[in-house]
């Protein structure tokens, strides 16, 4: 059985939310409230890629400014 | 006159059609098990007016002789392949009973119920019975009960209108009936590779059997649920058909196919459909009597964003590809398909005429009732005319298949209604079952306190004197360890500690450790606790990687640790935080505590170990070792700071500041470090402390490795309620009589076990003897039953809880009380924790119903914050929650299904991570460690059962072109870079690794380690019988030698071929049960465990061309020296 974010041939997308973190997500589902998708649809090495140079902090966004 | 006696010659002999050969071995199966042949079909018909049962009895006769085949008898022991014999003798087996006046109706139905349970020898033919019950005036019912065998359903409307027709003509002549032998003959010519091949390509890269009912029980009795379509249902059904361009069969198909889906977890679904398998163009074959059907596979692989109406046309297609191969049997199918039974579910859809025709002699026919059997546990039937649907169970639980039942009618309601909506939006869920998960989430409980300072800093105030910490004869109280402490977090403030920061703890178990932690929490940091069991280099590339500012440790563990730091922060590519500080190499600088926290960090020598630790430890025991402050508690520089500091004030964190770090095991070939915030962390503690009530009387074990995240409530747990932790010293906890002496004499009242330690200190003596113990927690792996039901014997007064939860949320998300429920297999891992929902979804992220398994997903505040430096494994397992807004779900990877009342129950893992003495271990990790390792051009790993039934790794490595490595050496420098609990008991050479069709690494073709384990044997036969079954196995299956201990079943031997070895068998004078081969499954088993059979004939002949064969002297010589008229 194929978890639907393992799937090496699927089409993802990148989706974000209010504190900035990342998901990645499969194209066939509705994106889920409360995300925007910021990159995609493309391959899952390609989405991953992409969360990889843009989601720099893995803080929240809120401890960030806290913290700022 | 018995049957046998009465068959006289024989008349012709034939070959099996593929349905019957499966038939063939059910029914030899059934015997052997003495479970009873269940494959009976019945025509129960109604005839009106004066009906003459002698004229009825000569006309069940002349039908006999009309339609041979209906006379045949089966037989296949001493043959290679199984024959129908057809006697020359027709008299049909003839019944007549008078029913009575006074129940009549019962009496019938009585009738009807014994001929249907009559169990038919198939080597005892006639295997068709006939049974007139004469009634009340102008009434007589006639039974006519055969073996399934014999005819199929679509058959008995032919074979009621042919009787009539004969009773009718009384003795006259009617035309000749087209021969169900020409049929036959034409299968056993067909090409059955091509058909199988077309099987296999259609099943190819199915993952796995859907199976609604495994275990069910195959003689149980048969229960029948009915529905009826009403008239708009049945309406639209047509009318969808339509649409897509297909026939209602196909909607049936599609709607069973997505039923099954939905009550399986799967999105890729197979079950058995009956085809008519009347080939179009056999002359006269919509007029024959036989059996033609042939069950066969339908695959329903839907996709989320298709329509049903997408779905409905690709089934199509997909189904005309294999209209010309449906004469294959379904054991070859199976077999192609490679998974052996692929499903247990029937769809049945009756298009069939039961119109009889009109009556003759004054004698009409009236109703007309069918029945029919089979040994499928689940059976829905379709009768789209009528409206009718019929969903027969056998050995299934009543509500189960009630509960399929309304789950198809409700997905064709929903397919009915929305047909072009995409696949996903198909809820299967009803509103009342969304209800219900929704209340089994409804976990809200608004925390108190949301970090752990605001836990332990009041605790530390109230409970002053209390003890705190008992190490040995070292007891601490709450104001002595928060002193300690006090004065150490102000060491580590100054080497940078803070929010948001991470110190390492490499200290063994103990009090030191326990100040060392606290310490951390006191100066907002979070800390990253190492284990001092791994290897060095291991730990070193954790605290780099985590980009620890300051790394605790002692004056024992510091030298191996700092060389292990310089050495990982040069590695090139190596860790993450340090890999980026420049690294001058050469230009060594020891440094004092106060220097080191002036110099911005990374601007260090990373390659300054050569300065040795004895340098850190004169300078007052500050040294940064590669951004890493090294900081040994026992040095004596250390000591007079920590004299000379002034305790730390509290240094509030943000809830979402991170609390601690822990390593766990990574499938992509390093261990991944997990993030966890206060927030959860405090959850987590708030939610144990309501559940379990800790006070100042308790004393709680310190047993558990730091690097198994159970440590952290091990140590903050009784620091936030006012208890003393009691510290296991270290190694102690592997020893049961230790822990027991040590549990007595300090009076521990709560402690944890993993699962698999829990078990030896079971049985150890002395554990019945600690008394005090009121709460033992289990974690970390499954918790058998049998041990939740020995924990109540050994330890009567105390409570056995059994909580899961993975590294990735902080510690436990669930718990459950083991002793309600110990009488199951396993303990279930219980109901979430506060403020914590679990999700069983579906490939398609869609919630499941209670039963089903999927896999679990968590949300909620305890979440971990992710991979520490590693946001693409962050977001591929921290994901968008779909039923939330704005948060985020962790997906487990383990496999569970939800017990009705809201619990969970853990069934295994999605992927291949398996726990060792709790311990989670990646075989991926240990793939690539291995394939790092010089002379390793690839790698694998596969872990197994070993003795004793506990996991057992193995590593497989193929040597670089020109090397030929010590497979021990390899071991050895595994366990330099690996934990003692991830080192492969063995590790073999191998010329390439197996790989499957499609190219991907093929584990279970990897050689087991033991030879003697091994499937394909390597004993030649001692003995007579075994050389015998020797021999006929090799035959049977086509190879050149069988060994006495080769395995039948890993040879390629299968349910058909297991009926030939016992009719071999039986001509070689063994007697025993196809069961029997499934059972012991070797020669030298089979034969050790084989009676001696009846004195039986000469084995016939092998080879050649089995129809051609059958024919010749041999064996119809044999049929007739044991059923003719000699016998």
């Amino acid at each position: 059985m194929t978890n639907p974010f393992d799937d090496p041939d699927g089409t993802y997308l990148v989706v974000v939310n209010d504190e900035d973190q990342h998901s990645l997500w499969p194209e066939f589902a509705p994106v889920p409230a409360g995300w925007t998708t910021v990159y995609g649809p493309v391959s899952r090495d390609e989405a991953l890629e992409y969360v990889d140079t843009h989601w720099t902090d893995l803080r929240p966004r809120s401890l960030r400014e806290a913290m700022a | 006159m018995t049957a046998q006696e009465n068959t006289g010659t024989i008349a012709d002999v034939l070959p099996l059609g593929p349905l019957q050969e499966g038939l063939l071995f059910h029914h030899v199966l059934a015997d052997g098990d003495g479970t009873g042949d269940v494959y009976n079909i019945q025509v129960r018909l109604e005839l009106l007016g004066p009906v003459d049962p002698g004229r009825l009895h000569r006309a069940a006769t002349a039908l006999l002789e009309r339609h041979p085949h209906l006379r045949a008898g089966f037989w296949h022991e001493e043959l290679d392949e199984p024959v129908q014999f057809v006697p020359a003798d027709a008299d049909a087996d003839w019944h007549l009973t008078a029913l009575p006046a006074e129940g009549a109706q019962e009496a019938e139905d009585r009738a009807a119920e014994a001929e249907f349970a009559h169990r038919f020898d198939l080597a005892a033919p006639p295997l068709i019975r006939f049974h007139a019950l004469t009634g009340g005036p102008g009434r007589t019912v006639l039974l006519v009960t055969a073996h399934h065998i014999l005819l199929d359903g679509w058959s008995l409307p032919l074979l009621v209108r042919d009787l009539l027709r004969l009773y009718g003509a009384d003795g006259a002549e009617l035309e000749p009936a087209p021969r169900y032998r020409d049929h036959l003959a034409r299968l056993a010519r067909r090409d059955r590779e091509a058909d199988l091949a077309a099987w296999g390509a259609a099943l190819a890269d199915l993952d796995g059997p859907t199976l609604l009912a495994p275990g069910a029980d195959p003689a149980g009795t048969v229960h029948r649920i009915e529905r009826t379509l009403d008239e708009g249902t049945g309406e639209r059904l047509r009318a969808l058909a339509a649409r897509a361009g297909t026939g209602v069969n196909t909607v049936l198909q599609a709607v069973w196919g997505l039923t099954l889906g939905a009550a399986t977890g799967r999105t890729d679904t197979v079950f058995g459909q009956p085809f008519s398998g009347r080939p179009a163009d056999l002359p006269g074959v919509q007029d024959m009597i036989g059996l033609f059907t042939n069950t066969l596979p339908v695959r329903v692989r839907p996709r989320p964003d298709e329509s049903a109406l997408d779905l409905l046309g690709r089934l199509h297609l997909e189904q005309a590809d294999l209209l010309d191969h449906q004469w294959a049997g379904l054991a070859g199918i199976q077999r192609a398909a490679g998974h052996g039974t692929l499903f247990d579910t029937l769809l049945v859809v009756e298009n069939y005429p039961l119109e009889p025709e009109s009556g003759a002699a004054g004698v009409r026919p009236g109703r007309v009732r069918v029945r029919d059997a089979t040994h499928y546990p689940v059976v829905l039937t379709a009768l789209p005319e009528e409206g009718a649907l019929y969903l027969d169970h056998r050995g299934v639980p009543g509500e189960d298949a009630h509960r399929v039942f309304a789950l198809f009618a409700h997905l064709l309601e929903r397919v009915l209604d929305a047909p072009d909506a995409p696949l996903y939006a198909l809820d299967p869920l009803t509103a009342d079952q969304h209800a219900v998960l929704r209340r089994h989430n409804d976990t809200a409980v608004p925390g108190a306190r949301t970090t752990l300072t605001a836990l332990l800093a009041p605790a530390a105030a109230v409970h002053a004197e209390s003890t705190a910490v008992i190490d040995g004869d070292r007891e601490l109280t709450y104001t002595e360890l928060h002193d300690a402490a006090g004065r150490l977090a102000a060491l580590l403030a100054e080497h940078g500690a803070g929010p948001e920061k991470v110190v390492a703890v490499a200290l063994p178990r103990g009090a030191d450790l326990v100040t060392a932690l606290l310490a951390v929490v006191r100066t907002g940091a979070a800390h990253l606790p190492l284990d001092l069991d791994h290897p060095p280099a291991r730990l070193a590339d954790m605290a780099l990687r985590a980009d620890a500012v300051a790394l605790i440790t002692d004056t024992a563990t510091a030298p191996a640790l700092t060389a292990a730091l310089a050495d990982g922060a040069d590695a090139p590519g190596g860790a993450r935080g340090a890999g980026a500080a420049p690294a001058d190499g050469d230009a060594a600088t020891p440094t004092g505590a106060a220097t080191s926290v002036d110099v911005p960090r990374g601007t260090h020598v990373v390659g300054a170990a050569a300065t040795g630790t004895s340098a850190a430890g004169r300078t007052g025991g500050g040294a940064r070792r590669g951004g890493v402050a090294v900081l040994e508690v026992d040095a004596a520089g250390t000591r007079e700071r920590l004299a000379a500091a002034d305790p730390l004030p509290w240094v509030e964190p943000h809830p979402d500041s991170l609390a601690y770090t822990v390593f766990t095991s990574g499938s992509t070939g390093r261990p991944k470090g997990v993030g966890v915030a206060h927030r959860a962390l405090a959850n987590r503690l708030e939610w144990t402390q309501d559940r379990y009530r800790l006070g100042p009387g308790d004393r709680v074990a310190q047993k558990t490795p730091v690097g198994f995240d159970v440590a952290v409530w091990e140590f903050f747990w009784p620091l936030a309620a006012g208890a003393a932790i009691v510290t296991v010293p270290p190694g102690g906890h592997r020893d049961p009589a230790l822990l027991a002496d040590l549990f007595t004499t300090r009076g521990v009242t709560v402690c944890h076990f993993v699962p698999s330690m829990l078990r030896p200190f079971l049985d150890e003596p002395a554990a019945a003897r600690v008394r005090g113990l009121r709460l033992v927690i289990a974690s970390g792996e499954g918790l058998p039953g049998d041990l939740a039901r020995d924990f109540g014997r050994v330890l009567p007064t105390a409570v056995l809880e059994n909580l899961y939860g993975p590294t990735e949320a902080a510690i436990d998300v669930t718990s459950q009380t083991a002793a309600p429920v110990a009488q199951s297999a396993t303990v279930p891992i219980g109901a979430p924790v506060h403020n914590t929902v679990l999700h069983v979804l579906d490939p398609w992220l869609r919630p499941l119903p209670p039963g089903v398994p999927g896999e679990l997903y968590l949300g909620g505040v305890q979440l971990a914050r992710g991979y520490v430096g590693r946001p693409d494994l962050t977001a591929e397992r921290f994901v968008a929650d779909p039923f939330g807004d704005g948060g985020r779900l962790y997906r487990t990877g383990d496999l569970v299904l939800r017990l009705d009342d809201g619990t969970v129950v853990h069934l295994g893992r999605t992927d291949d991570q398996v726990k060792i003495n709790g311990v989670r271990v990646e075989p991926g990790e240990i793939e690539a460690a291995l394939a790092r390792l010089d002379g390793v051009a690839a790698a694998a790993v596969a872990v197994r059962p070993g003795p004793g039934g506990a996991p057992r790794i193995t590593g497989y490595a193929v040597p670089a072109a020109g090397t030929a490595p010590d497979p021990a050496a390899l071991r050895e420098a595994l366990a330099r870079d690996l934990p003692a609990a991830m080192v492969p008991t063995a590790v073999l050479l191998l010329d390439a690794l197996p790989l499957s069709v499609n190219g991907k690494l093929d584990r279970r073709a990897l050689p087991a380690p033991d030879p003697a384990a091994t499937a394909t044997g390597g004993r030649p036969a001692r003995t007579e019988a075994e050389r015998a079954l020797c021999a006929a196995v090799a035959d049977i299956l086509g190879l050149p030698r069988a060994d006495a201990d080769a395995d039948f079943f890993a040879l390629g031997g299968d349910s058909i071929t297991a009926v030939r070895l016992v009719g071999r068998a039986r001509g070689a004078g063994l007697e025993f049960t196809v069961r029997d081969v499934f059972d012991h499954r070797t020669p030298e088993r089979l034969a050790a465990h084989a009676a001696p059979a009846a004195p039986g004939p000469d084995p016939a002949q092998d080879g050649g061309d089995p129809f051609a064969d059958l024919l010749d002297a041999d064996g119809v010589d044999e049929l007739h020296r044991l059923w003719g008229p000699d016998a």
